[in-house]
């Protein structure tokens, strides 16, 4: 069966959302019309899934964020209390306080994204820039705070963050704590990642239990925190598999699900939702190898790890790249999972070293753009290693000064392995920095320059 | 028919259009005309005048490859390559131990890196900015009131003494130049200067492939002397020449030429 076209569907949405007009208000002042068009958006994309057998991890995970959406509707309606988050610290421990509702900063960013509303995104960056927050923080930070200046969030109790995974993030953290008033903690995560560091870590994280007990309310119960680490540990051991299986030749998935793992653990670690999301991937890839399936029609040509920054503002552009350059993206650096990821649940302390662990070792960007470059150019050679690729595509997020001041570094060492890069820059979520058709030329005319000639003489 | 491979490689480039011949493993003839505003008649042209010199028939070359800017004007190859590709391998074939081959054309400046093996591995273009090309020293020149060809003459008339030119952009720099002619200061220093300012991009350039030797310099603005010393002092390195004296500004077809060959001998057997 062939896909449903995305580009059909969104216009189709558009016509049906002005149809509908201001029948489809949905009740409540956070409930305005960003949330109407992602909520839309995400249910126009299920049913476009669901047609589709082939897109169990698609299904799953849009599917996922209708739930979050609904619960977070729900906490307002029944008055419970929000923690909001950023997307370096992930949500278990918060999930162990009952009935308290968990909100990424990002989540209305990557929604409207993922729906293919990039102009939504695109207004709350101007609105950011226009309250004062500077051009160069990051465009999801910047779109956060647009979020924020609009009442677009459901009020917090109060808000945790790490300061990781870049410096955008603490001037977006710094803003949204100013707006709001709220109480905010900030755990330090250090530079490096040993263990020595991950006892540094766990101690905040204790120390962060009362403050959130306190703003919210409610009893922290290490039993509950418990079932949140055998959940997220579940979670964990889905991805494991997946990232195994994507290994493959042909990939068996379609490229962009790679992008999408980061919102995966940062929305939905330690809720069984991200279980039954990570599960359908591993299910789509290995039922898709079973059957022999590559995700490429007409088989895969090319194959290259994506690192740094995803194309955000254009999913359907990792499908141009199958379909037109028989290029597929087997793993990024956002879908890599690395493999400390699961939780000693035998005792609090032990849970809350695993949760540091994770925080400090595994959670894509929080992993990579901290501590020396060595960490981001080892995890990369590792990928193009087990995942046989034929190049590297280095997207270089233009706020990402993390990955970008290596670049040097970083081409060296893909020098030295015989490993042709490509490099350019762009911004993951805002279009009007490098449109997409000049990413689609760089891309073409460096596998029609560098790589297609590199194979054929191989 | 004649005995042995011949192939073609047509460059149409932004300034000038070049065509070469190349026959089993040798250059044959070749040549270099202005670039026009019909790309697609100057290609045809060039083409006819390598077949003229050279003796032969249309039907005497096994198989065309078309590059540069204009090549998808040229109409009768058989297929058409990025300048990069050709660059890239002209330099390989004629000094195969080249490893980086820059490339100053008229529009623009290319670095390539190849790989032992002489595939290319990487590549950066400066394509966005006339400073650095060899269309900024032909209207700096005029600016002058000299040809472009007396700028090496005056590049070694006299003692090494670049001005330091600090702007970015071409325009500014005219102004700049305009200045400080009149203050007075010696032509060769402002000459030097120019083909300084040039060979500092360049050379940003070239560290952001990573600088492997051999190197090679391609195109038009290879044969200012001028240019290939301000460079060479820059990257503290010696460029390599090609041999036998070949032009580093046919480079582009050269590599078109071969790749022909390759592509003929792979579909033909």
């Amino acid at each position: 069966m062939s896909r449903p076209s995305w580009n059909r569907w969104v216009s189709d949405l558009d016509a049906e959302i002005n149809r509908k007009g201001e029948n489809t208000v949905i009740l409540g002042k956070e409930r305005q019309k960003d949330w109407e068009v992602v909520y839309e958006g995400a249910t126009g994309l299920i049913d476009l899934y669901q047609e589709d057998p082939e897109s169990k991890g698609m299904n799953a995970i849009v599917g996922g964020f209708r739930v979050l959406m609904d619960g977070m509707f729900a906490a307002i309606d029944e008055g419970r209390p929000v923690v909001w988050h950023n997307c370096g610290c992930s949500p278990e421990l918060i999930r162990g306080l009952e009935g308290v509702q968990t909100v990424p900063i990002e989540l209305l960013t990557v929604l409207q994204n993922l729906v293919g509303e990039v102009d939504y995104t695109i207004a709350l960056i101007d609105e950011a820039e226009a309250h004062g927050v500077a051009p160069e923080v990051c465009s999801i930070d910047k779109a956060a705070v647009g979020t924020v200046l609009n009442d677009l969030y459901p009020e917090p109790a109060c808000m945790l963050y790490h300061n990781t995974p870049c410096d955008s993030q603490i001037a977006a953290i710094k803003s949204l704590t100013e707006l709001t008033r709220k109480p905010m903690r900030l755990m330090d995560v250090p530079y490096l990642s040993g263990d020595r560091e991950v006892q540094y870590l766990a101690k905040q994280l204790r120390e962060a239990i009362p403050f959130l007990e306190e703003h919210t309310g409610i009893k922290f119960s290490w039993e509950i925190f418990r079932e949140v680490c055998e959940e997220s540990n579940r979670t964990a051991e889905y991805l494991r598999d997946w990232n195994e299986l994507r290994r493959h030749t042909p990939c068996p998935q379609v490229s962009k699900l790679v992008a999408l793992n980061t919102a995966l653990l940062v929305a939905f670690s330690g809720d069984p939702e991200g279980t039954a999301i990570a599960k359908a991937f591993r299910d789509e890839a290995k039922e898709r190898i079973e059957r022999g399936e590559s995700t490429v029609e007409g088989g895969e040509l090319y194959r290259a790890i994506w690192y740094q920054d995803p194309v955000w503002f254009d999913l359907q552009f990792y499908d141009w790249m199958e379909s037109e350059l028989k290029l597929v993206i087997p793993m990024d650096l956002f879908g890599y999972y690395a493999p400390e990821a699961l939780i000693d649940t035998s005792t609090p302390e032990s849970m809350l070293e695993g949760l540091a662990r994770k925080d400090l070792r595994v959670l894509p960007m929080s992993r990579q753009f901290k501590g020396p470059i060595d960490y981001f150019i080892d995890d990369y050679l590792r990928l193009c290693a087990d995942y046989q690729v034929d190049f590297g595509i280095f997207a270089g997020h233009v706020a990402c000064k993390h990955g970008l001041g290596g670049i040097g570094l970083f081409r060296e060492a893909s020098r030295e392995a015989d490993i042709p890069l490509l490099y350019f820059e762009f911004d993951m979520f805002d279009p009007r920095v490098t449109p997409v058709e000049t990413i689609q030329d760089d891309i073409t005319h460096f596998i029609e320059d560098v790589v297609r000639p590199r194979k054929e003489a191989a | 028919m004649k005995d042995g491979l011949i192939t073609a490689g047509i460059d149409i480039g932004s300034t000038t259009s070049k065509a070469a011949l190349w026959i089993d493993d040798h250059l044959g003839s070749h040549i270099i005309g202005p670039s026009t505003t019909n790309p697609r008649a100057t290609a045809r042209e060039c083409y006819e005048r390598v077949l003229q010199d050279a003796g032969l028939q249309d039907d005497d070359v096994a198989y065309i490859v078309g590059t540069g800017y204009g090549r998808a004007k040229v109409s009768f190859a058989h297929e058409n390559i990025s300048e990069l590709s050709a660059h890239g391998r002209g330099a390989k074939t004629l000094l195969p131990s080249a490893r980086t081959v820059i490339d100053i054309g008229g529009q623009d400046t290319k670095v390539v890196l190849l790989d032992a093996g002489g595939q290319m591995l990487e590549y950066v273009m400066n394509d966005k900015c006339a400073a650095g090309t060899g269309r900024f020293l032909d209207f700096i020149a005029r600016s002058l009131g000299i040809s472009v060809e007396d700028l090496e003459k005056l590049h070694a008339s006299g003692d090494y003494q670049p001005v330091r030119l600090s702007s970015m952009c071409s325009v500014f720099i005219e102004s700049e130049v305009i200045n400080l002619v009149n203050d007075e200061v010696p032509l060769p220093f402002i000459v030097q200067g120019l083909h300084q300012s040039i060979a500092s991009r360049v050379a940003a350039l070239v560290k952001r492939v990573g600088l492997v030797e051999d190197v090679v310099i391609t195109g038009g603005v290879a044969k200012n002397a001028g240019v290939v010393d301000a460079l060479q002092r820059n990257l503290r390195i010696t460029l390599k020449t090609f041999p036998d004296g070949v032009d580093p500004q046919m480079m582009g077809g050269i590599g078109a030429a071969v790749i022909a060959g390759e592509k003929y001998i792979k579909q033909n057997g």
